[in-house]
């Protein structure tokens, strides 16, 4: 190699590194994203569905005593409900593995929660969780308990689906709060609780369709916090911290604003189709969430 | 003529650098056939390195079968699905019964191991690729560019001279060289375009999610890693043949080869894909350099004195090996007659190569109309399809149009004589916002399976991130 030459290579090594650095992007790690959204999203939210519960265990007790309108243990039902669709992007982990959701708040048939009312044995939580259908408890089942007269049977059956609910609802928000810091440890678990986050709001978003406007409503908002800061979905984390949009470019994060947008105005199956189009195609591309590697020679 | 040729089988007269050997045929194309084919099945050289192809091939064949069937995936992909999505002019191929295709994937495998032993070799990497041809056939979701790989080397080994007495004619080593060297050349070629070069995509996308990866993986967020990675493979790619033939850089390339392919296992699920490159690769080395292979009962062949091909039979191989040549040429450069971007719409995608060029992510559902009554309803990919089809069928226009035919199909067999079928599809595309690709307007249903793309696919909208 000549003089000139020796000189000239390193230079032209230089100017490539310096130019490939300068392309180096200012993203977010991801470890960050996850432990943000479950520690200032999922259990937060999860400690004020506990707190809800909590008063709708007390006032089903005041309501049984004549101290409390049926409208007002009505309007803490709602607000349950709709605390827990909002946290349907964290009906993963804790709450998968308890099975929460054929607990909290299931589909109920009115005929079979209305066939324990005034049994030889009394139900109670325990019996509650263990010995009958999901159909029979849950919140769901205090709506149709409190359209009935607070006799002292109905009373019995409502307070044990309201402690069933508020013990179930403690339980995941501790185990959410212990559990917390394992699903950021390292990039590995970081990837998991990602995934998990995206594939439950997507399954969320089908299930909204179904749903009356307010609770699909309930259940969008949930999965919006999860994807745009300053759109908290709990009164005591402020929203101007690390969410997955911090993962995503600006024109998908502008997309998604829009799609979530018209959404929550009208929440119809187009606007929720848009919502979930974005979702599985520029969000799940981006994350590398399912990447399907359509001329990467697979696996074979 | 059936000229005497001489040459020191040890050493590498095939390359770049040739030059040791000795030979008496006056002109190297003064043969009869008056080709290079004609002179190359004249012009012997060590077997050991044919050998060694041969039985790299066999084995690693072998494995994918038993591999195959361990993984479950004879069950999977090609009995248990409901419909088979298949390529134009194929869908009379369905699998076998049951056990039948079990039979057949096992016999696959042994007929693997017969070729990497040597027997009759010919004829059984005819079977092998007859077979494995009909198993690929079986549905269009299971294409894959190695398996395509797979099909060409098998009908190299299937139509070239095999050793006899130690050596083999040039041929059979030099085409089983350049079938190596067109997929890495036509790869590499694919790679110039401005995502993988100017965007770094889809590798930016790819590498940003495996940052799990031990050692690097904090590293594989970083832009400037997937600009590296991009046109390193695009180099790699391009060049990594003639590092190769060049005696001087040879081994280096290769160590430089098996560490870009282990890379690509260690980041990619790309199956057996990098395994059989790394595995296959040595045929570059000079034709001497696995001699002691022939020294081996196991793997040596036949030692017959008796090299000579008759003039029919040459003619054969000569016409079949300019067949192949010319397929392999024009397959990966028909997009370039095809309107369109291949990138969008896969004209031209097929058996070129195009390797690790596309991330797609896609939505799709369609819209039957029964057209003599007005009956609309809609049907899910997942209602027809199982979860691996329609993984292929929401990012490939063809699987897609398969896949209408399909519904198309089943709605004529339930009595709806006059049907129309519409796709409401939707993709992303190298980090591209989603857009839509089908045109809504196309009734699938009367669309040819063998109609481009284009033109039942809406143009792409150049919105970059």
């Amino acid at each position: 190699m000549t003089g000139r030459g020796t000189i000239l290579l390193p230079v032209v090594l230089a100017l490539a590194a310096t130019a490939l650095a300068s392309c180096s992007s200012d993203v977010a790690e991801r470890a960050d994203v996850v432990a943000a959204l479950v520690s200032d999203v999922g259990a937060p939210a999860f400690a004020d569905l506990a707190a809800t519960t909590g008063a709708l265990r007390s006032e089903v007790d005041q309501w049984c005593v004549g101290d409390t309108p049926t409208a007002e243990v009505s309007n803490l039902v709602t607000q349950a409900r709709k605390q827990w669709l909002g946290l349907s992007p964290f009906w993963f982990g804790p709450t998968m593995e308890r099975r929460s959701r054929f607990v909290i708040d299931p589909r109920v048939s009115a005929n079979e929660v209305e066939s324990l009312v005034g049994m030889i044995e009394p139900v109670d939580a325990m019996a509650l969780r263990e010995r009958y259908g999901a159909d029979q408890r849950g919140l769901g089942a205090i709506d149709v308990l409190l359209s009935a007269e607070p006799t002292a049977t109905v009373c019995n059956d409502a307070r044990a689906n309201a402690e069933l609910v508020d013990d179930e609802a403690v339980a995941l928000s501790t185990e959410w709060q212990s559990t917390a810091a394992e699903r950021s440890a390292n990039d590995g678990a970081a990837n998991t609780t990602l995934g998990s986050i995206v594939n439950e709001a997507l399954f969320a978003l089908m299930a909204a369709e179904q749903r009356p406007v307010d609770a699909a409503r309930a259940q969008l908002a949930g999965i919006r916090s999860v994807f745009h800061a300053s759109t908290a979905v709990v009164s005591t984390v402020d929203g101007d911290r690390l969410r997955l949009d911090a993962l995503l470019d600006v024109a998908v994060v502008e997309q998604l604003r829009v799609d979530f947008d018209a959404a929550l105005a009208n929440p119809d199956a187009d606007m929720l189709d848009a919502v979930e189009r974005t979702i599985l195609t520029n969000v799940v591309s981006a994350l590398g969430l399912s990447v399907q590697f359509s001329d990467a020679d697979g696996d074979g | 003529m059936a000229a005497t040729v001489t040459a020191d089988p040890g050493h590498d007269n095939t390359s770049c650098s040739a030059g040791r050997a000795t030979q008496t045929v006056g002109s190297p194309f003064g043969s009869p056939f008056g080709s290079p084919f004609g002179y190359g099945l004249e012009r012997r050289v060590s077997a050991s390195s044919y050998v060694a192809f041969r039985v790299a091939f066999g084995a690693l064949v072998a494995i994918g079968q038993v591999r195959f069937v361990a993984r479950g995936w004879v069950h999977e992909l090609y009995l248990a699905p409901a419909e088979h999505l298949t390529y134009p002019g194929f869908s009379w191929v369905r699998p076998l019964p049951s056990t039948a295709m079990y039979i057949l994937v096992g016999a696959l495998a042994v007929l693997g191991l017969l070729i990497a032993a040597g027997w009759r070799t010919r004829e059984c990497a005819a079977a092998f690729t007859a077979g494995f041809v009909y198993c690929e056939l079986i549905d269009a979701a299971l294409y894959l560019n190695h398996y395509w790989f797979i099909t060409l080397a098998g009908l190299l080994l299937a139509l070239l001279p095999t050793p006899a007495g130690g050596t083999v004619p040039l041929v059979s080593v030099l085409a089983l060289r350049a079938q190596l060297g067109v997929v890495y050349f036509f790869a590499g070629l694919a790679k110039l375009n401005s995502d993988w070069l100017l965007r770094a995509e889809p590798l930016r996308t790819w590498l940003a999610a495996r940052t799990d990866r031990p050692v690097i993986g904090g590293l594989m967020d970083e832009a400037w890693l997937a600009f590296g990675f991009s046109w390193v493979g695009a180099i790699f790619d391009l060049t990594i043949v003639g590092w190769l033939l060049w005696r001087r850089s040879r081994p280096w390339a290769y160590v430089v080869l098996v560490a870009f392919h282990v890379a690509t296992a260690m980041f990619f699920q790309i199956g057996m894909f990098p395994w059989v490159m790394i595995a296959l690769t040595p045929i570059f080395f000079a034709p001497g350099w696995a001699d002691w292979l022939l020294d081996r009962r196991l793997f040596a062949t036949r030692q017959r004195d008796s090299p000579g091909l008759h003039a029919p039979m040459r003619r054969a191989i000569v016409a079949s090996l300019v067949v192949l040549l010319a397929l392999n040429v024009a397959l990966p450069l028909r997009h370039y007659a095809a309107d369109g971007n291949v990138r969008w719409n896969d004209d031209g995608y097929l058996l070129s190569w195009r390797v690790l060029l596309t991330e797609r992510a896609g939505t799709a559902w369609f819209e039957v109309v029964d057209l003599a009554t007005g009956e609309q309803w809609t049907v899910g990919l997942d209602e027809v399809l199982d979860d691996w089809q329609v993984a292929g069928a929401l990012t490939s226009p063809a699987l897609l149009l398969a896949a209408a035919h399909l519904v198309a199909n089943n709605a004529r067999s339930n009595g709806h004589d006059s049907i129309a079928v519409y796709a409401d599809a939707h993709v992303a595309w190298n980090g591209r916002l989603h857009q839509r690709w089908i045109d809504p307007d196309v009734d699938l249903a009367r669309v040819s399976e063998f109609a481009p793309h284009r033109s039942f696919m809406l143009d792409p909208i150049e919105v970059t991130l």
